[in-house]
């Protein structure tokens, strides 16, 4: 066991050091700190806010326990999903398996360490909503006489404390376990990427399919009674999917023996739960962790590029990103998914609690102002939010990683690489704009002109949106990485950019209702709003091109 | 000159860590050119700067007639890097890396296909050509390498420990390579750590510890001026212990 802490000692330092290098200057380490703790707080505040909204409901009706309920779902929710993206990258994609493998340490010992590793990670993760969940619930059922100020008293807290000590256990081992039992899977498939991809496309619709669930299990609060159904179908919902959620919420309202035993349900199912990824772990683990290094069955096809059709260099840069981005699962996914959430959200409700999800109550409501700019304003906005998100244009230099020096000793010139990665980029976020704008106009049922002003206006806008995203990254580009989730989803570039990119979109709406408040015909509108974004997205091409040359012609360290 | 470097220096951590200092140094046409020295000597961070990678803090890098810093396309046109690491587009199989550098250096689909085909046959890569380089072993990659630096026919080779890897019919043949591509006229310039390959081919060898160029000449320039038998002894001597960098 001392190897095991050993490791999880050697991991946590290269880790840690990883992110403080990877950093740059200590001000921009310290503002990037700042942007991640600002979007924690969001989070944070976010979930304290829903909850604190629900506990005002039902404290009254003496249905307390819901709202916890939800906020242990939310924080367990929260370390599922990051559990998945740590085990890609810790354990799937983690360049340190071979040599790990040469140690002589048994290779259960690697994955306890491993393990727990992750649960330290996703400890730090989770522990806040939870921790909002319990203050929120402390305040409004303590005002309503429980909790400290009623008879909870101390023990409510040191049932908290356990809580807060086994959470992420049973959200990891439901990550690990099927993640396990998947890699052995693709071990036998010749096209492990491909596979990984559908894969991870299904859950992605499954998360959104159940988040739509739940609310939709809020549906129709007009009617009497209504409330404290909707609650109960609420919990009902949350016992359904996460029993254990219950358990603690059980474990922390309830006085004396019976709130004892509901916490050592809760602790025992989470020792369990790490029991059974333990033995699973010492046998898989083994030949999981050679996955990433074996080359896959399939033999490859004799590539396109056979012809030897010469290309510029910006196409043959583009065409280089293309191939890298969608034959990696974790880069494809993540740079597809601003192109398929839009369309996931809009067809959800046509097939979810059995009805059209009032979208004809909103297609009359457009048909009624179809004289008016605030329907394609509207759709313009929505689609510009999605085009914000933008993980791949924000990650475009920072994914070269090590290999930035083979483009810094090709005769390119760096407008040629930023084209290349531009037009990629670009591609990806016109087609999803496009996508989504269809099919809101269609499910909608908008005019085809609205839908027109609507969906031209929000692609004017995706080309500084893109244009902002780059920038970032190649101002500030995250070149020291050890795998590609670690290169896409674990930089804050993603983050900031996404940020601006809202900044940016504000202002655009500020400017839109200026000049629809000025009653101009919607031809002009549309014409002012086109013009001010190439406007825009002239002025970060410029400054693109500079911070291009700075990073790939004069650069003095490589990340 | 086919590679000059005047008074470059280069140094790491805000000027805390001098890898480069104040190194000239001329490489003619028609040599092989050893450059030698231990570990953390400066051999990389100097290839870097020649190649394009890094930028010196201060001196110039000129490579065939054509400053570095000035006019780095042109340059880098003229030259065929291969670094002592092998990270590559792994995603990408051998033969779309290799249109992909083509593109780069703008050879036609004759040439690519010639080029490319003839560097393959001679380093026994092509069966292995359609396949994701994720696949390859690290000889293989080397050869990839090999043969997408070369591919353009440039006339200045820099190649890095390039006999890392390769197995001794692949390392045989590029040794012959390198000879034949300097009588041409053309220039390699390598850095290794195996003395005796430096010895064998080397027209002349540079010796740099510390970040300073501490000998340049041929081996019986250096051998004659030290009073040493072989490069090896040359080599251990004007390197010793106290002055190895960390």
């Amino acid at each position: 066991m001392k190897n095991v802490w050993s490791l999880v000692r050697v991991f946590a330092k290269t880790r840690l050091r990883g992110m403080q290098q990877g950093g740059g200057s200590r001000g921009k380490r310290l503002m990037m700190g700042l942007v991640v703790g600002i979007a924690l707080l969001q989070l944070v505040f976010y979930i304290g806010f829903i909850i604190s909204m629900l506990l005002q409901v039902a404290v009254p009706l003496g249905l307390a326990q819901i709202p916890l309920c939800l906020g242990m779902l939310v924080a367990c929710a929260l370390a599922v999903f990051e559990g998945m993206m740590l085990f890609s990258g810790e354990v799937l994609t983690a360049k340190d398996a071979p040599f790990l493998a040469s140690l002589p340490v048994k290779t259960r010992h690697v994955f306890l360490a491993k393990f727990i590793w992750m649960m330290l990670l996703t400890w730090a993760l989770c522990l806040p909503a939870y921790l909002v969940t319990v203050g929120c619930y402390v305040y409004w059922a303590g005002a309503a006489g429980a909790g400290l100020y009623a008879s909870a008293g101390i023990a409510f807290y040191l049932k908290a404390l356990v809580i807060a000590l086994m959470l992420p256990a049973l959200p990891l081992a439901i990550a690990v376990i099927p993640s396990l039992i998947m890699m052995q899977i693709l071990k036998l498939c010749k096209n492990r990427d491909g596979v990984m991809m559908v894969l991870n496309l299904v859950l992605l619709v499954a998360i959104m399919a159940g988040s739509m669930s739940l609310s939709g299990s809020m549906a129709g609060l007009e009617e009497p009674g209504a409330v404290e159904n909707a609650l109960n179908g609420l919990l009902s919902r949350i016992v359904g999917i996460f029993p254990p959620g219950a358990w603690a919420a059980q474990a922390l309202i309830l006085p004396g023996v019976q709130g004892l035993l509901w916490l050592l349900a809760y602790v025992g199912i989470s020792l369990v739960s790490i029991a059974v990824v333990y033995a699973l772990g010492a046998v898989m683990y083994p030949k999981t962790a050679s996955l990433s290094a074996e080359a896959p069955a399939k033999a490859a096809r004799k590539s396109a590029a056979g012809s030897g059709r010469r290309r510029s260099a910006a196409s043959a840069i583009a065409l280089k990103e293309w191939r890298v981005m969608m034959r990696s699962p974790v880069y494809a996914m993540n740079c597809l998914s601003g192109m398929l959430i839009g369309p996931i959200i809009l067809l959800m409700p046509l097939f979810m609690n059995g009805g059209d999800g009032g979208l004809d109550e909103v297609g009359q409501m457009i048909g009624s102002l179809s004289d008016n700019a605030i329907p394609w304003l509207v759709l313009a906005g929505l689609l510009c939010f999605i085009s914000g998100i933008q993980p791949g244009a924000s990650t475009c230099l920072s994914r070269e990683g090590g290999m930035l020096w083979h483009l810094r000793t090709l005769p390119l010139d760096s407008r040629d690489i930023v084209r290349g990665k531009w037009r990629v980029n670009q591609l990806l976020c016109t087609a999803g704009t496009v996508l989504t704008g269809v099919i809101a106009a269609l499910v909608y049922h908008m005019p085809a002109m609205m839908a027109v002003y609507g969906i031209t206006v929000a692609v004017a806008a995706s080309v500084p949106l893109t244009l902002l995203s780059m920038l970032i990254d190649f101002m500030h580009p995250k070149l020291v990485w050890d795998n590609e989730t670690e290169a896409i989803k674990q930089n804050m570039n993603a983050l900031v950019a996404m940020g601006l990119g809202m900044v940016f979109i504000g202002v655009l709406a500020a400017i839109s209702i200026g000049l629809y408040r000025l009653a101009l015909p919607q031809a002009a509108l549309w014409a002012c709003l086109v013009a001010i974004c190439a406007l825009a997205a002239w002025v970060l091409h410029g400054l693109l091109l500079r911070a291009a040359k700075k990073a790939l012609d004069s650069a003095n360290e490589l990340g | 000159m086919m590679i000059s470097l005047s008074h470059v220096s280069k140094s790491y951590a805000k000027g805390k860590k001098k890898a480069v200092e104040d190194v000239t140094l001329e490489v003619r046409p028609g040599e092989i050119f050893g450059f030698i020295g231990p570990n953390g000597a400066g051999k990389t961070t100097t290839i870097k700067m020649i190649t394009g990678i890094l930028a010196p803090d201060s001196g110039t890098v000129t490579v065939a007639g054509v400053d570095i810093a000035k006019d780095p396309v042109e340059a880098k046109m003229r030259i065929g890097y291969v670094p002592d690491t092998h990270e590559v587009y792994d995603r990408l199989t051998g033969r779309e890396y290799l249109h992909f550098i083509a593109d780069m250096y703008g050879l036609d689909a004759q040439q690519r296909k010639q080029q490319s085909d003839e560097l393959l046959d001679m380093l026994s890569l092509q069966h292995a050509i359609d396949q994701q380089i994720r696949s390859y072993s690290h000889g293989m990659k080397q050869k990839l390498l090999l043969t997408g630096a070369l591919m353009h026919r440039p006339p200045l080779w820099i190649l890095d420990e390039p006999l890392t890897g390769l197995d001794p019919k692949a390392s045989h043949l590029l040794k012959e390579l390198m000879r034949k591509h300097c009588d041409a006229g053309n220039t390699v310039f390598f850095s290794t750590h195996v003395l005796e390959v430096a010895e064998k081919l080397c027209d002349r060898i540079g010796i740099i510890r510390g970040g300073r160029l501490i000998a340049v000449g041929t081996i019986e320039e250096l051998t004659d001026k030290n009073r040493a038998e072989s490069l090896e002894d040359i080599f251990l001597e004007l390197t010793d212990s106290e002055g190895e960098t960390a």
